[in-house]
C-alpha cells in the first residue's frame, strides 16, 4: 500500500512538473497566435475580399488572385527581384567563399583574421536607409562624388548614369546588397571551416593530397549545411528585398520600373493605392512561391546529401 | 627555395586584394564623413581628400529641421526591449520545448518550423490591419511586444540547450525542491547565455535597421525611428537642397554604430561565429 | 547567481520603462480630451510644402495657439495618410490634399464636413477652388489659399544676354510651342545655358487641355506626345541640365551657377578651373514663386515669369480637417484663417513675394503689385490672367500614377533603352494593371 501510493504521487509530481513546460511556452503561445497567426489568416481572408483599409469588404472569391496570375506589373517586379537577388547571392557567397578558402589554407597562414573579418562585417551593421542614401547620393549622375573620383582616376572619361538605366540600377542594387552582407556569410562560413576537425586535414596531407584537393574533397562537403542555411535564408531575404530598391529610387522603382521589387510592388498596391485585398492576394502569391523554392532547396540538397 | 618566393608573391597579391577589400568596405563612410564637412557647392563641383570647413554650417541645417538623436534614442528603446524580451522569452520557450513532456509540444514546435518559412510581408496587410483594430498604431508594442514569440530564435536556443544542458544537472535541485522557475534561473540561463548572446546580437541588429514596418506603423514625428527618419530626408526641403547637409544627417545616424563597433567587434564576431557553428 | 539578478533588474527595468512609456501615451491622450472645450495646447498639420509654416506662424501670432506643421514628400505624403488616418488616428488635425489626391481622400472619409463654410467659400473665392473642395456628394470638405496657375520662370540676366529682351511677351514666344522650346533651347546651348533643369519640367503641358483619363478612357494626345518627342530630343541633346527637380543641384542652380561634370578638384581651384552652367528657366506653378524666393539667395530680383505652350494648373495645397481630430472646432478655425480670412490673404501675398491668392476682392485688390523678386514684374496680373483659363475638370484622380508612368516610358526612351513605340505599349500595360477599369489604346 504505501509503496503504490508512493508511486502514484511520485508519477503526479512528476505530471505536474512537466506542466511547467506548458506554462513556459504560453508567453510565446499567446504573443504568437495574436502577432503571428492571426496577421496570417487575416491577410488571407483580405485576400478574397476588395477590401480598401477603409469601410466595407466585400467578398469577391478568387478575383484578387486570377488578377494576380494576369498582372504583368507583378511579375515583372518578381523578375527583377530575382535578377537583382541572383545577382547579389552570385557575389555575396562568392566573395565569402573566397575569402574562406585564402584564410583556412594551412599553407599560407594568413594574418590578420580577425581585423579583417570586423571590417568586412561593418557594412552589415549600418541600417538599410542609411546604406542607400548614402549610396544614392554618393552615385548622384553629374554631381555625385563617386563619378567625380572615377573621373579624377581616369577610369571613365563621362559621369555614368548609374542610376538612370535599368540595368545598372539593378547591379547598383545588387553590389550593395552583396556589399552589406559578404562579410556575414564570411564569417559564418570560416566559422564553419574552424569546427572542421584538424585531423580530417593532417589525413589529408599524409595521404598527399593537394591545396585544391583538400578543399574540395574536405572544407566543401563539410561546409555545404552552412553555406545551404545561407543560401536558403537570403533567398527567404531576397525575395522580400524592399527598403534599398524603394530608397533609391524614391518611392518610384524607376528607372523603367526596374527597381520595382515584388514586395516594393505589393506595398505600393496596398499602403498607396489603398488596393489592400488585392495586395494581400500577392502576399500569399509571393509566399507559395517561397515555400515552393524553399522546399526544392531542401530537397534536393537532401537526395544528394544521402547519394 | 623557388617555391617560398612563388608563395610569398602570392602572399603578397592576396594581402593586396584583401586590403582593397577592406577599402571598398570602409570608403563609402570616408567619402560621407569627408562630404559632411563640405558645402553643398564645393560637393558638387568635385571631390576632395581633405574636409571642407561648412561643418558647422550643415550642422545647423540638420539641427534645425530634424530632431535626429530623437530618432536614435527611440530606435536603441526600441531594439533594447526587443532584444532583452526576445532573449529571455526564447529561451524560456526553447528550454520548455526541449526538457518537458506535454500535450502540445509538438504541435507548438511544428506550428513555430512553418511559421518561420513565413515571410513577414506576408503578415504585414493583417498586422497592420490588427493594429489599426487595437488602436496601438503609434505605439511601441507592435514594435516590440512581438518579439517574445520569435521562431527562429527558439529554434536555435532548442537545439543549443538540448546540446550544452545535460539533463542529469536538473536531478539535483529537484530532489532539494527548488521550483522549475527557479531552476531555470539559476540554472539553465546561465547555462545558456553564451547562445542567447548569439542570438541577442542579431536581434538587436535587426530591431535597429528595421524599416517596413515602423514605416507603417509610425506617424507621430516624436516617435519615428532613426531608420524611418532618415528615409524621409528627401522630404525636409532644406536638407535635401543641401547635399552637405544630407550627407552629415546619414553621417550622424551612423557613426555611434561605427563606434560601438571598433570597440565590441571582436565580442560581436566571435559571439557570431559560436552561433552559427552550434547550428 | 549573478546572472539572474541581473537578468531580473533588466527584466524589471523594461517593464517599469514600458509601463511608463503606455502610461506616458494614455496621460497625453486624455490630457487632450480633457481640453477639447478650452483652447487646445496645440495643432498638427501635415502638408506637401512649407507654406503653411508661414500660415501656422503667423496663427500663433494672432491667437496664441501653437501650431505644428510637418511637411511630407508628395511621393509619401498619400501613404502616409493612408496608413495613419486608415487607422483612425487623431495624431492629426489638419490635413492637406492636393487636387488630384483628394477625390480619393473624400471617399476614404479623412476630411471632415466644412458645410459651415459653404456660402463664405462659394462668395469668397475663385469658383474652381470652391468647385475642387466638394466630394461627389456635393459636400464641403476642402479649401485652398492659393490659386496654382502655371507659368515659365525664367532668369532676366540670360534673357537680356542671349535674346536681348527680358520682356515677358517676348520671352513667351520663346516657349509657345515644343518646336519654339527646341530652337530656345539650341540658342542657350551655344551659350552654354541650359533651358531647364530637367526634361521633366515640361510635363505640364502633357495634360494641359485634355484630362488624362476621359470617359474611363486613357487619353493620350498630341500635348502629351509632344512632350514626349521633345523631352527626348532635349536630352539627348543635352539642352538641360541633367538636375531633377527637388535635387540638391536644382535648388542650388536658383541662385546661380552650375558645376558641368566635374572632376575631382582641390577645393582653391573651385573659383576657377571648373567648367558650369545656368539654368534660363524653370515651368512651375505659382508656388513656385516660393520655392525661389528661399532659394535664389543674392539672386532675388532676377526672375520673370511668362506664359507657356498653354495655360495650365497644378497643384494646390487645399486644406481640410482630420475627421478623428480631437480638436475639430480649433482646426477648423485654422482652415477658415487660412482660407477665407483678407487679412491673412493680403498678408500672405507680401509673405510669399505673390503667390497667387484664392480670394477674389484680394486678388481685385492687387491687380498692380509690382513684385521686387520678379524684377518688380506686375506678377499678379499676369496669374489672375491665367487662372481664368482654369479649367478643374483637368483633374483626375490617376493623374499621379499616370503621370508618373509617363515620365518612366520618357526616362527609356531618352536613355536609349527602349524605343518610343515599346516605352509608349510598356506605358499603357502599366496603367491598365495599375487602374483595371480605365481604358487603354491596344493594349
Amino acid at each position: 500500500m504505501e509503496k503504490k501510493k508512493g508511486r502514484t504521487l511520485a508519477r503526479n509530481n512528476s505530471k505536474a512538473r512537466e506542466r511547467w513546460g506548458f506554462y513556459f511556452c504560453l508567453p510565446f503561445v499567446i504573443t504568437f497566435l495574436i502577432f503571428s497567426v492571426y496577421p496570417v489568416l487575416r491577410t488571407l481572408y483580405m485576400s478574397f475580399t476588395d477590401y480598401k483599409g477603409y469601410g466595407q469588404e466585400n467578398f469577391v472569391w478568387f478575383d484578387n488572385y486570377t488578377r494576380a496570375f494576369k498582372d504583368p506589373l507583378f511579375w515583372d517586379a518578381f523578375v527583377n527581384t530575382l535578377k537583382m537577388w541572383g545577382l547579389n547571392i552570385v557575389l555575396q557567397l562568392g566573395l565569402a567563399l573566397l575569402l574562406t578558402i585564402i584564410f583556412s589554407d594551412i599553407k599560407y597562414r594568413m594574418r590578420g583574421l580577425s581585423l579583417f573579418r570586423a571590417l568586412f562585417y561593418l557594412p552589415n551593421l549600418i541600417a538599410c536607409t542609411s546604406v542607400a542614401f548614402l549610396f544614392k547620393t554618393l552615385l548622384d549622375w553629374k554631381f555625385g562624388s563617386f563619378n567625380q573620383i572615377l573621373m579624377q582616376l581616369g577610369i571613365i572619361s563621362e559621369p555614368v548614369n548609374w542610376l538612370g538605366y535599368a540595368n545598372t540600377a539593378q547591379i547598383v542594387v545588387a553590389v550593395i546588397g552583396a556589399w552589406m552582407w559578404f562579410g556575414n556569410s564570411f564569417i559564418m562560413l570560416m566559422a564553419g571551416v574552424q569546427g572542421i576537425n584538424r585531423e580530417y586535414y593532417e589525413a589529408a596531407a599524409i595521404d598527399g593530397a593537394g591545396r585544391w584537393k583538400t578543399f574540395f574533397s574536405i572544407t566543401m562537403p563539410l561546409l555545404k549545411p552552412i553555406m545551404i542555411y545561407v543560401a536558403i535564408t537570403s533567398l527567404i531575404g531576397g525575395l522580400q528585398l524592399f527598403d534599398i530598391p524603394y530608397l533609391m529610387s524614391g518611392g518610384k522603382g524607376d528607372p523603367s520600373r526596374s527597381l520595382f521589387t515584388a514586395v516594393f510592388y505589393l506595398f505600393n498596391m496596398g499602403f498607396k493605392n489603398r488596393q489592400m485585398g488585392y495586395a494581400a492576394a500577392l502576399a500569399f502569391v509571393l509566399f507559395v512561391i517561397i515555400a515552393i523554392c524553399s522546399a526544392v532547396v531542401f530537397k534536393l540538397t537532401n537526395r544528394k546529401e544521402k547519394k | 627555395m623557388g617555391v617560398t618566393i612563388k608563395n610569398k608573391t602570392i602572399k603578397g597579391f592576396i594581402y593586396i586584394f584583401l586590403i582593397l577589400l577592406a577599402i571598398l568596405c570602409v570608403v563609402p563612410f570616408f567619402l560621407m564623413i569627408i562630404n559632411s564637412t563640405r558645402s553643398g557647392n564645393e560637393i558638387m563641383t568635385g571631390f576632395s581628400f581633405f574636409p571642407g570647413g561648412s561643418l558647422a554650417e550643415n550642422w545647423k541645417v540638420v539641427s534645425e529641421n530634424l530632431d535626429i538623436f530623437r530618432g536614435m534614442l527611440n530606435s536603441l528603446f526600441i531594439a533594447v526591449c526587443s532584444t532583452i524580451l526576445c532573449s529571455y522569452f526564447s529561451a524560456l520557450t526553447a528550454y520548455g520545448l526541449a526538457f518537458y513532456k506535454f500535450r502540445g509540444a509538438k504541435l507548438i514546435f511544428g506550428v513555430m518550423l512553418v511559421f518561420m518559412m513565413v515571410p513577414a510581408q506576408l503578415s504585414l496587410l493583417g498586422f497592420y490591419d490588427l493594429c489599426n483594430n487595437l488602436k496601438i498604431t503609434n505605439t511601441y508594442i507592435p514594435l516590440i511586444v512581438p518579439s517574445i514569440a520569435t521562431p527562429a530564435v527558439v529554434f536555435f536556443l532548442r537545439q543549443y540547450v538540448l546540446s550544452v544542458l545535460p539533463k542529469a544537472v536538473l536531478e539535483a535541485p529537484r530532489i532539494d525542491g527548488a521550483s522549475e522557475i527557479k531552476i531555470f534561473h539559476k540554472i539553465v540561463l546561465p547555462i545558456m547565455a553564451p547562445g542567447i548572446a548569439t542570438m541577442a546580437i542579431g536581434t538587436f541588429i535587426g530591431s535597429w535597421n528595421s524599416y517596413l514596418i515602423p514605416l507603417v506603423l509610425l506617424s507621430k514625428q516624436e516617435l519615428l525611428t532613426l531608420p524611418v527618419m532618415i528615409g524621409s530626408l528627401q522630404s525636409v526641403t532644406d536638407i535635401a537642397s543641401n547635399a552637405g547637409a544630407t550627407y552629415l544627417a546619414v553621417a550622424i545616424s551612423v557613426i555611434p554604430i561605427l563606434i560601438v563597433f571598433a570597440f565590441c567587434s571582436k565580442y560581436i564576431i566571435s559571439s557570431i561565429s559560436a552561433g552559427s557553428v552550434k547550428e | 547567481m549573478k546572472l539572474k539578478r541581473i537578468f531580473t533588474a533588466i527584466l524589471a527595468g523594461t517593464m517599469a520603462l514600458s509601463m511608463a512609456a503606455c502610461g506616458g501615451n494614455t496621460d497625453s491622450t486624455t490630457g487632450s480630451a480633457d481640453g477639447e472645450a478650452a483652447k487646445p495646447e496645440k495643432l498638427v498639420v501635415w502638408t506637401l510644402a512649407e507654406d503653411l509654416k508661414d500660415f501656422a506662424a503667423h496663427y500663433t501670432e494672432k491667437t496664441g495657439i501653437d501650431v505644428e506643421v510637418n511637411v511630407i514628400a508628395p511621393a509619401d505624403y498619400p501613404t502616409k495618410l493612408n496608413t495613419s488616418l486608415g487607422s483612425q488616428s487623431d495624431e492629426v488635425d489638419i490635413i492637406v490634399g492636393e487636387p488630384q489626391m483628394l477625390p480619393d481622400f473624400f471617399d476614404a472619409g479623412y476630411f471632415a464636413d466644412l458645410s459651415e463654410f459653404d456660402s463664405a467659400a462659394q462668395e469668397k473665392l475663385v469658383p474652381y477652388i470652391y468647385e475642387a473642395g466638394k466630394d461627389s456628394n456635393g459636400t464641403l470638405r476642402a479649401l485652398s489659399y492659393q490659386v496654382t496657375a502655371g507659368s515659365v520662370i525664367y532668369r532676366l540676366d540670360l534673357a537680356e544676354e542671349v535674346f536681348g529682351t527680358s520682356d515677358p511677351e517676348e520671352i513667351g514666344k520663346l516657349f509657345s510651342s515644343y518646336d519654339a522650346i527646341l530652337d530656345t533651347a539650341a540658342k542657350l546651348k551655344e551659350k552654354g545655358y541650359c533651358i531647364f533643369g530637367d526634361t521633366g519640367a515640361l510635363r505640364w503641358f502633357a495634360n494641359a487641355n485634355t484630362p488624362w483619363v476621359k470617359d474611363g478612357k486613357l487619353q493620350v494626345t498630341e500635348d502629351s506626345l509632344g512632350y514626349f518627342d521633345t523631352a527626348v530630343e532635349l536630352y539627348q541633346k543635352e539642352y538641360v541640365a541633367f538636375a531633377p527637380e527637388w535635387s540638391a543641384a536644382w535648388y542650388a542652380s536658383m541662385a546661380g551657377e552650375l558645376p558641368v561634370n566635374a572632376g575631382w578638384t582641390a577645393l582653391e581651384d573651385i573659383e576657377e578651373g571648373t567648367p558650369t552652367t545656368q539654368i534660363f528657366s524653370y515651368i512651375m506653378p505659382s508656388w513656385g514663386a516660393v520655392t525661389i524666393r528661399d532659394n535664389a539667395q543674392d539672386n532675388i530680383g532676377n526672375f520673370g515669369v511668362c506664359e507657356g505652350i498653354s495655360s495650365f494648373f497644378g497643384g494646390g495645397t487645399f486644406i481640410g480637417v482630420n475627421e478623428y481630430s480631437k480638436n475639430k472646432e480649433a482646426a477648423k478655425d485654422f482652415v477658415e484663417f487660412c482660407t477665407l480670412n483678407e487679412e491673412t490673404s493680403e498678408w500672405w501675398i507680401d509673405e510669399s513675394n505673390g503667390d497667387i491668392v484664392s480670394m477674389k476682392s484680394v486678388l481685385e485688390a492687387n491687380k498692380d503689385y509690382e513684385n521686387p523678386a520678379f524684377g518688380n514684374q506686375k506678377t499678379y496680373e499676369f496669374f489672375m490672367k491665367q487662372a481664368e483659363n482654369i479649367d478643374y475638370s483637368l483633374i483626375t484622380r490617376y493623374d499621379t500614377e499616370i503621370g508618373n508612368a509617363f515620365g518612366t516610358a520618357i526616362v527609356a526612351v531618352q536613355n536609349g533603352e527602349k524605343d518610343k513605340e515599346t516605352a509608349l505599349k510598356e506605358f499603357y500595360t502599366t496603367v491598365k494593371a495599375t487602374y483595371p477599369e480605365i481604358e487603354v489604346p491596344e493594349a
